[in-house]
């Protein structure tokens, strides 16, 4: 049936797109699994968001000594990104113990990816594993506005939503249009749909709203001129995509603590609980003491309709799953859905409570910019075929990118990584099959730098940026050329990169350099001086060129790249180890 | 709603709450509680090895006689099998095959609940809001009723007739009015039974579905907490004829029979009536006084109709 249609496609999708998510499955805590001796292990995997609740839920509950049959059994929660966990549990879990022991409980961030999984099962001829479930908690996905932005719109007592998003990012005069010339163009924040719950979820609350129909989305609504119209013109304000929105996030709290809090980004599409985190000081919801923005974010319901996150807890009907751990996760499930007390707590963590007796209340509040009352209508998951249809619409409708990648072939990178492979040998591969990820109207170039490669210059341009339904071929056979040379210039090196960027910006693209190093600034003296590159970077309000800046080895400059990255409101990836680079790289790219 | 209706469904809300807080007191659900206590003063001390298990909807109901019979309460889902000592009370159409002899404990009507804004433009439209109503009404736009844009179009809830008792016999009151293309569009919420049905209704507040059409007792479990969802009412409305879902019990093993006949009690009869159940004998829940007459009861849908009317479902789904 339609509403518990299993996501088809997007599992296509993300078989090759999340399956190295950045999220390995570790402790919730970080620290070792502690089973009692003799006791039973039920693994429960569980999405980034709840890991730390769902760790002290484990240890209340162990701490009650649980028992089946007399067999004593203890719960062990490993966090498993939820598109991630899905590909997993399709492909076979891994039996080398790389993504924890096999879950007997699945918890991912929407109920949507349980179908995914079905899907993918049903494919390969295998029979479900992911059936009836109890939601832990739900959060639904808004728009989250600083407060003064919203109150431009007419924020709390108007009705706002995408089409207001889309007027005034058609809108010529941007903020200017509600009086307020001053906030410049509207900036609109939104991850990948093929990375991110959240962003999967904007994208088919955008799509719904291009209908103006809150019914299903159906293939014609996909293929229609006028809602493809509507969705290139929301999707043209956006600042850049992403993989996670603590990229969006963290950056508008950079941003505000510097004193420039509408500067990045008039508006995100987040989940509500991310919105108490941001403001807590806290988006990444460490729970340790933070500094508040002096601009809240407030939540905006979109009036077309939105969809939620709910947190479903699936008891694996799967073949390693016997009888006893099946038995002891549904106890656990039950002591974390019935008990009030444990459901209040999920209220402090800023989620809705799954049990229904829990009133909604703190920090869910107007005094903090949420609406406990809203939503007033939610949209659902489009069927299979016609989510396949809208995600390839969105690749072919999202904004166009124009990016320079620098890579740098500094001698170091011969090192060895691993299976005979140099660094470069990985970081080559890295770059190939990225090349896939991008859409053929995206302009992409290739540049590398080491030293005085070109005269006294530390870089050289390769390929200048074009489209990459002409270059692509020819990026790849650059890249395969590529041998490693002389030092590190990597800040004029950089410099140089932005300003080319610079100086053919596209107002309609996602203006870009990828910087991947290995090393550290070995260049003359003042030409290692980071200041002037950062001063650069930040003065870029007008033509923002965003370094997204990947620190590839352990000895790469995590510092100076994230500084980087920071600076130009981008974000830093890190690839400590080289055999990571292929999975890192994919995720510097969902940038675009 | 009008304004006597308003002040009784309060009532009818603050029996419940009464009811609930006094439920949520208790050991939260976790089966096989130690002590408990029957009355002020009086402790009954509970033979755990003696099971009251009972289908979702009836948790409340039988916490609250596993209470006062002294045995323990245990949550039992179709496909389980009897308790090895204890009795079973569940759906009739529901109890594992082979039970023998199962006695009518308690029944609840099938009926019509909504959130309360959406529903008042409803009764605007229609005078009472009954299948007739839904039929007409379900996947219109809101906003050419009077209502808000943003509250998108007429959605309904509907318990899996082909999973649950409950939810053939909504399905059975509806259908003929609806027919299975009227459910195109319009169905929004379809949930394993009527007490799940009934709390993913308030768990999405008045997002997912604006009604839904199942059991009394089910709706009734959720008035209080409806208060902190959605618009924050429940409204309920009684079909003028119609099955009702009936509730049996079978025993296994010592002393079945006799805490049967004890579920017959009116000290029982009294903590299901406060829960939204009716106890036979034709005593009305007292959570439910106040909110009308429920319509005539209706006897179930035969065995041919039962297949056309999954057969239907199964096609549209």
């Amino acid at each position: 049936m339609r509403f518990a249609a299993p996501i088809v496609a997007i599992a296509v999708i993300l078989s090759a797109c999340v399956t190295g998510g950045d999220e390995p499955s570790v402790t919730g805590d970080g620290s070792p699994v502690a089973v009692p001796s003799g006791c039973t292990e039920v693994p429960a995997h569980v999405s980034s968001e709840k890991v730390t609740l769902l760790s002290d839920l484990a240890e209340r509950f162990n701490a009650t000594d649980p028992e089946i049959d007399g067999q004593c059994v203890a719960i062990t929660v490993y966090r498993t990104a939820s598109g991630r966990g899905a590909a997993l549990l399709a492909e076979g879990w891994p039996e080398d113990g790389s993504a924890g022991p096999a879950p007997v409980l699945w918890s991912p961030a929407s109920s949507a990816w349980g179908g995914v999984l079905n899907e993918r099962l049903a494919q390969a001829g295998q029979a479900p594993i992911t059936g009836d479930f109890r939601r832990i908690m739900l959060t639904p996905l808004v728009l989250a506005m600083p407060e003064p932005m919203a109150d431009a719109l007419g924020w709390p007592e108007a009705d706002i939503g995408w089409s207001d998003v889309l007027e005034l990012a058609q809108n010529p005069d941007g903020w200017g249009s509600v009086g307020h010339p001053e906030w410049g163009p509207f900036k609109f924040g939104k991850t990948n749909p093929n990375f991110s719950t959240s962003g999967l979820s904007a994208t088919i609350a955008i799509y719904s709203a291009a209908t103006g129909s809150t019914d299903p989305l159906t293939l014609a609504d996909v293929e229609s001129p006028e809602v493809v119209d509507y969705v290139r013109g929301v999707e043209a304000a956006t600042v850049h995509y992403g993989s996670t929105t603590l990229t969006f996030l963290e950056n508008m709290l950079r941003e505000d603590l510097n004193g420039r809090p509408l500067n990045y980004a008039s508006a995100v599409a987040v989940e509500e609980v991310s919105v108490i985190a941001y403001n807590r000081g806290d988006p990444a919801d460490t729970g340790e003491a933070s500094t508040p923005p002096k601009v809240p974010l407030v939540a905006i319901y979109p009036k077309e309709g939105t969809l939620f996150s709910d947190n479903p807890a699936f008891v694996l009907d799967a073949p390693w799953v016997d009888d006893v751990s099946a038995q002891a996760a549904r106890q656990f499930v039950d002591f974390v859905v019935d008990d009030p007390e444990i459901q209040a707590s999920v209220l402090a963590f800023g989620f809705r409570p799954g049990n229904p007796s829990v009133a909604i209340g703190e920090p869910i509040s107007r005094t903090n910019g949420l609406d406990p009352s809203q939503p007033e209508t939610e949209l659902q998951v489009p069927d299979p075929a016609v989510l396949a249809a809208l995600i390839d619409s969105w690749e072919e409708n999202r904004k166009s990118a124009r990016v320079i990648i620098l890579l740098d072939i500094s001698g170091s990178m011969q090192d060895q990584a691993g299976e005979g492979f140099t660094k470069l040998d990985l970081a080559k591969q890295a770059v190939d099959s990225s090349l896939d990820q991008f859409k053929a109207g995206d302009e992409v170039g290739l540049w590398v730098f080491s030293s005085e490669l070109n005269g006294f210059d530390d870089y050289l341009e390769l390929v200048p940026p074009a489209a990459l339904s002409g270059n692509a071929a020819t990026i790849r056979e650059t890249v395969a050329g590529l041998f490693p040379q002389g030092g590190t210039g990597l800040y004029d090196s950089t410099a140089a990169a932005v300003a080319a960027v610079r100086d053919t910006f596209d107002t309609t693209r996602i203006n870009a350099v990828i910087l991947l190093s290995d090393g550290v600034c070995d260049d003359a003296p003042g030409d290692c001086d980071i200041q002037p590159l950062l001063s650069r970077l930040a003065s870029n309000e007008r033509d923002p060129v965003r370094v997204f800046t990947v620190a590839y080895g352990a000895d790469a400059d995590t510092e100076a790249l994230r500084a980087i990255a920071e600076a130009s409101q981008a974000r830093l990836y890190e690839a400590a180890d080289p055999r990571t680079i292929d999975a890192v790289f994919e995720q510097v790219v969902s940038n675009f | 709603m009008s304004g006597w209706r308003a002040g009784l469904v309060g009532i009818a809300v603050g029996g419940v709450i009464l009811a609930t807080g006094w439920f949520l007191s208790r050991s939260n659900g976790e089966p096989g509680s130690t002590a408990g206590t029957a009355s002020p003063g009086a402790v009954v001390e509970v033979d755990e090895s003696i099971v009251l298990a009972c289908a979702h909807v009836l948790i409340p109901a039988c916490d609250s006689a596993a209470e006062i019979l002294g045995v323990a309460s245990q949550r039992w889902r179709p496909g389980d099998p009897l308790p090895e000592e204890g009795v079973l009370v569940a759906p009739a159409a529901e109890l594992p095959a082979g039970s023998d002899s199962p006695i009518e404990v308690a029944a609840s009507p099938i009926v019509l609940s909504g959130w309360r804004t959406r529903w008042q433009l409803l009764e605007r439209e229609c005078g009472a809001v009954d299948p007739g109503c839904l039929a007409r009404l379900l996947g219109s736009s809101w906003s050419s009723l009077g209502g808000s844009d943003s509250w998108g179009d007429v959605k309904l809830g509907l318990a899996d007739p082909t999973r649950s008792e409950s939810g053939l016999l909504a399905w059975a009151t509806l259908a003929p009015e609806l027919g299975a293309e009227g459910l195109a569009g319009a169905l929004r919420l379809s949930s394993t039974d009527d007490a799940t049905l009934m709390a993913e209704l308030v768990q999405f507040g008045d997002s997912r579905a604006d009604v839904v059409i199942t059991t009394e007792v089910a709706v009734i479990g959720q008035f209080r907490n409806a208060i902190d969802r959605g618009d924050g009412r429940l409204e309920l409305a009684y079909p003028a004829a119609g099955p009702w879902a009936t509730y049996a019990a079978v025993g296994n093993g010592r002393g079945a029979d006799d805490l049967i006949q004890r579920l017959l009690s009116e000290e029982i009869a009294a903590r299901w009536t406060a829960v939204g159940l009716r106890p036979v004998g034709g005593l009305v829940g007292q959570a439910a006084e106040g909110m009308g007459e429920a319509g005539e009861r209706s006897a179930g849908p035969d065995q041919t109709t039962r297949e056309e009317l999954t057969s239907v479902w199964e096609d549209f789904t």
